[in-house]
């Protein structure tokens, strides 16, 4: 009995999912982790539609935008959440999402609705920026050139941009700024640079550890830890030429089985409530602009210029980017 | 002449484990070679990036196996040829490396050696902010350091075992005609060790060569790169899994060559001998220059012990707000039950105990049994088939993650429920352990003298009685040492499992790679903390019965 009784105990995270109506949504990790807005704008769902919601989160946003072309013929999703308007080029290209006109976007700013076919709808929006440890730095640079003062030695974290929006961010920033001459600054930024890590959360982390001053995060990445750690330790850095700016956004799968219900989900994500939730799990800003946010997020600046590159470019350019980056480390 | 139906049963002891096994890995790698297409195989669109990948992993691996041979040369001489207190206590620790995940290198590294680690803030106390620090995380110099802390310990017990049963009357003879210590230890000694010091540098090679983990998360940069971690870059992000598949090709020619190589000088390194005479082993207070040797075995004895400390002293510290200073609690440890859903939870949970216990479990059973009914056949049927010997050992040179990316490919033929996925990380773990467990199964059945089991067969014993009251007692330990490796090496592996797990599945390395990557130590330590002290466990509980 007692034998039983443990295999019993062991066998229960087996026990697989019942099959009701239900929204597959395809999403990054942190979205559908425990402390996301994920888990609560889900539970809110199913309370309000009697429709089950399954998040599945194969990785980061790359990853999620990789697992989608990769199961183009047979999508597994309805849904999917956290791709980003740098991907908009690779969407189209591939064609894995099927357009959609939610009428919950007449509360979005015009310049947030990026995709004109109406594929790739927002959710919310961030400026990518180097956010830095205020007990460890008392003359922060105000611009991509300062980064490369040699004080800044072995001093920021950066991230790959092959497996990191951000990463991807920063890399078109530098494109943005500095044109073809963007590979000389990424040497002589290099010896600044401690460690390229995998991931955001791998980069932040090791930055809220002490490991290096500088990290390449958003500029409302301070809001965090003036909402739940009540410190203004860390700030961020708005450059005097404009910060980079990333439009994170959802779509309906192009051959979902329940195309309704992904499409009653991108409406209820764009709700008031749905943002609010959003905001305070992402810290990014939200694009529904009747949303009401808590005053931490007068720490989350607004930089003076917003910068992006042009999607025409992107679409040429971009493996070509990457692969010259990638051997400037050799 | 025997009847039919026992014939019948007597080859499907032989051929069911054997055919279960070589469609568990022979299927999936069938799958991926599937994805190359051949015409293409030598084209790749960054071939220039990829020629460094392999360069780097190739170099990388012969400074670590090298510097792994120099730190354990001292350390073999020392506890092949002396008494001295606390040596077993040295042999002892020395075998928890190689039963350390990898990711559990990684973890304590970060916290001993990190910029913000134990060492680091040792010194700024003593030399004040930024005067004296160890900057080595993030770089080449830390992969080779975590690979020699993984690796020298193994080169040591090579070494050892093999310099224990070489007589000293050849060095002996070499003094008295005159040669000094150091050319009588380059031309007598080294030549008789040669044999098992060339197989410790293949063996080491081979591991650090198919390095994965350690690479991925203390390289810190693109031009860090070993092969492994590209392949499972090209699954992960790109889910490109043509050029996966190629890199798995060329690393598994290297690889199958590495082994072969370290199977043959392990051939040849002498290990047992019935003569003890050989020597008479010296004690300490014998040598010279004993300050230096005693600093030799401190520094490798921290070397081996600070990380893991690192981690189980981390896992009982809380910081109560974000300035305090840390307290000592159990409080990471309750996180475990409770089910704290807050943003501050150390994200951790029971389930991912019993995952991993329930996949090595059956794992376990799979790789011992089928390893049980083969031995027990070859030994019966009194064959030696060198060559299907040969051929369970190969799986040692395909990377876990090929295996994992082939079962990858089956499960989109098959429904997606979890519970299969589940299956399929158990064969993965099963077919990664299953050619050390069948050696050590393999080697006691070898070791059994037959004419005990015709003594039991003449008192009239059916062959099934003989099976489980005379064979099986008689090679319990060799089934013991492979159960316990099985057990380790499933509770410990991670890149099959990364590859095939839907998020839903959280093994405990999983779950401390996920939490290390967003610097939730805590939660992380707690996990490492059980794994360490289940694995020390299940060791001791070994070796006391083979005593």
């Amino acid at each position: 009995m007692k034998f039983t009784k443990i295999i019993l105990f062991l066998l229960l995270p087996l026990f697989a999912l019942s099959s009701k109506e239900k929204v597959v949504v395809y999403c990054y990790d942190s979205f559908a982790s425990e402390w996301g807005a994920g888990p609560v704008i889900a539970a809110a769902f199913e309370e309000k539609y009697g429709i089950k919601v399954e998040l599945k989160a194969p990785g980061d946003a790359v990853v999620v935008l990789s697992s989608l072309i990769a199961e183009k013929k047979k999508p597994g999703a309805d849904v999917v959440v956290g791709l980003d308007n740098n991907m908009m080029a690779r969407v189209h290209a591939e064609d894995i999402l099927s357009p959609y006109q939610s009428s919950a976007l007449k509360n979005v700013k015009d310049e947030l609705l990026f995709d004109s076919s109406y594929q790739m709808i927002p959710f919310d929006y961030g400026y990518f920026a180097l956010c830095y440890d205020t007990e460890k730095v008392k003359n922060p640079p105000h611009s991509l050139e300062d980064l490369l003062d040699p004080s800044l030695k072995k001093s920021i974290i950066l991230m790959d941009p092959r497996t990191s929006s951000p990463g991807l961010g920063f890399l078109y920033w530098t494109i943005e700024s500095y044109g073809s001459d963007y590979l000389d600054y990424w040497k002589k930024l290099k010896p600044n640079l401690l460690t390229i890590s995998e991931s955001w959360s791998n980069g932040y982390g090791l930055f809220l550890n002490g490991e290096a001053p500088y990290v390449l995060s958003y500029t409302s990445s301070p809001a965090y830890h003036v909402e739940y750690e009540e410190t203004t330790r860390y700030q961020a850095l708005v450059f005097d030429g404009g910060n980079y700016r990333q439009i994170e956004a959802m779509g309906v799968v192009k051959g979902a089985k329940n195309r309704t219900g992904a499409e009653q989900f991108i409406d209820f994500m764009l709700n008031p409530e749905s943002q609010k939730t959003l905001a305070l799990s992402n810290i990014m800003f939200p694009v529904n602009q009747k949303t009401e946010l808590p005053a931490s997020f007068d720490y989350a600046l607004e930089p003076h210029m917003s910068v992006e590159l042009d999607i025409n470019s992107i679409t040429s350019q971009r493996e070509n980017w990457i692969s010259d980056w990638v051997d400037l480390f050799y | 002449m025997k009847p039919d139906s026992s014939r019948l049963k007597n080859m499907a002891a032989f051929w069911l484990p054997v055919l279960f096994l070589s469609l568990s890995f022979l299927l999936p790698i069938i799958l991926v070679i599937c994805q190359i297409d051949f015409k293409q195989i030598l084209s790749a669109p960054n071939e220039r990036y990829l020629g460094n990948v392999f360069l780097f992993t190739i170099k990388q691996a012969f400074f670590s196996s090298l510097c792994s041979l120099l730190l354990a040369i001292p350390g073999a001489y020392l506890i092949s040829r002396y008494q001295f207190p606390g040596k077993k206590l040295l042999i002892g620790i020395l075998t928890v490396p190689f039963i350390l995940p990898g990711i559990l290198v990684v973890l304590g590294f970060i916290l001993v050696f990190g910029n913000n680690g134990y060492l680091n803030r040792f010194f700024h106390t003593i030399s004040g902010e930024s005067a004296l620090s160890f900057n080595i995380l993030y770089s080449y110099k830390a992969i080779i350091l975590a690979h020699v802390f993984y690796n020298f310990p193994v080169a040591i017990r090579l070494i050892s075992s093999s310099w224990s049963v070489i007589p000293d009357h050849w060095e002996e003879a070499a003094r008295t005609l005159g040669a000094g210590k150091i050319k009588t230890f380059f031309r007598i000694v080294v030549p008789q060790l040669l044999p098992s010091l060339l197989a410790s540098f293949f063996l080491i090679f081979l591991y650090c060569f198919m390095s994965f983990i350690i690479v991925l998360v203390l390289g810190g940069g693109p031009e860090f790169s070993t092969i492994e971690v590209e392949i499972y870059r090209q699954i992960k992000s790109s889910v490109n899994y043509t050029a996966a598949a190629k890199l798995a090709l060329g690393e598994s020619l290297i690889s199958f060559s590495l082994l072969t190589a370290y199977l043959i000088f392990e051939n040849k390194a002498p290990r047992f001998s019935h003569n003890r005479l050989l020597f008479k082993t010296r004690k300490l207070g014998e040598l010279s220059f004993k300050g230096l040797w005693i600093l030799y075995l401190l520094v490798i004895s921290l070397l081996i012990i600070s990380p893991m400390l690192a981690v189980m002293i981390q896992s009982l510290t809380v910081k109560t707000s974000l300035a305090s200073s840390t307290v000592f609690s159990l409080k990471n440890y309750l996180d475990l039950i409770t089910p704290d859903q807050s943003r501050f939870s150390n994200g951790i949970h029971w389930t991912m105990i019993s995952s991993s216990l329930l996949i090595a479990f059956f794992s376990l059973i799979i790789s011992v049994g089928t390893s049980i009914l083969i031995s027990s056949w070859l030994f019966n049927n009194r064959k030696s088939l060198k060559g299907i010997e040969f051929l369970f050992i190969l799986p040692m040179g395909v990377s876990s993650l090929i295996t994992g990316l082939g079962y990858l490919l089956l499960s989109r033929y098959l429904p997606d429920f979890s519970f299969i996925r589940f299956f399929l990380i158990i064969l993965a773990h099963a077919l990664s352990s299953f050619p050390l467990v069948f050696r050590s199964v393999r080697n006691h059945y070898q070791s059994l003298n037959y004419s005990l089991i015709e003594a039991g067969k003449t008192l009239g014993a059916n062959s099934k009685r003989i099976f489980l009251s005379l064979e099986l007692p008689l090679v319990k330990t060799g089934i013991r040492t492979g159960a316990v490796f099985a057990l380790a090496l499933s509770l410990g592996e991670i890149n099959a499992t990364l590859l095939l797990s839907d998020g839903k599945i959280k093994t405990i390395p999983i779950a401390i790679y996920q939490l290390i990557g967003s610097y939730n130590f805590a939660g992380a330590c707690v996990l490492g903390t059980i794994l360490i002290l289940f694995c020390i466990s299940v060791f001791r509980f070994a070796d006391a019965w083979r005593n």
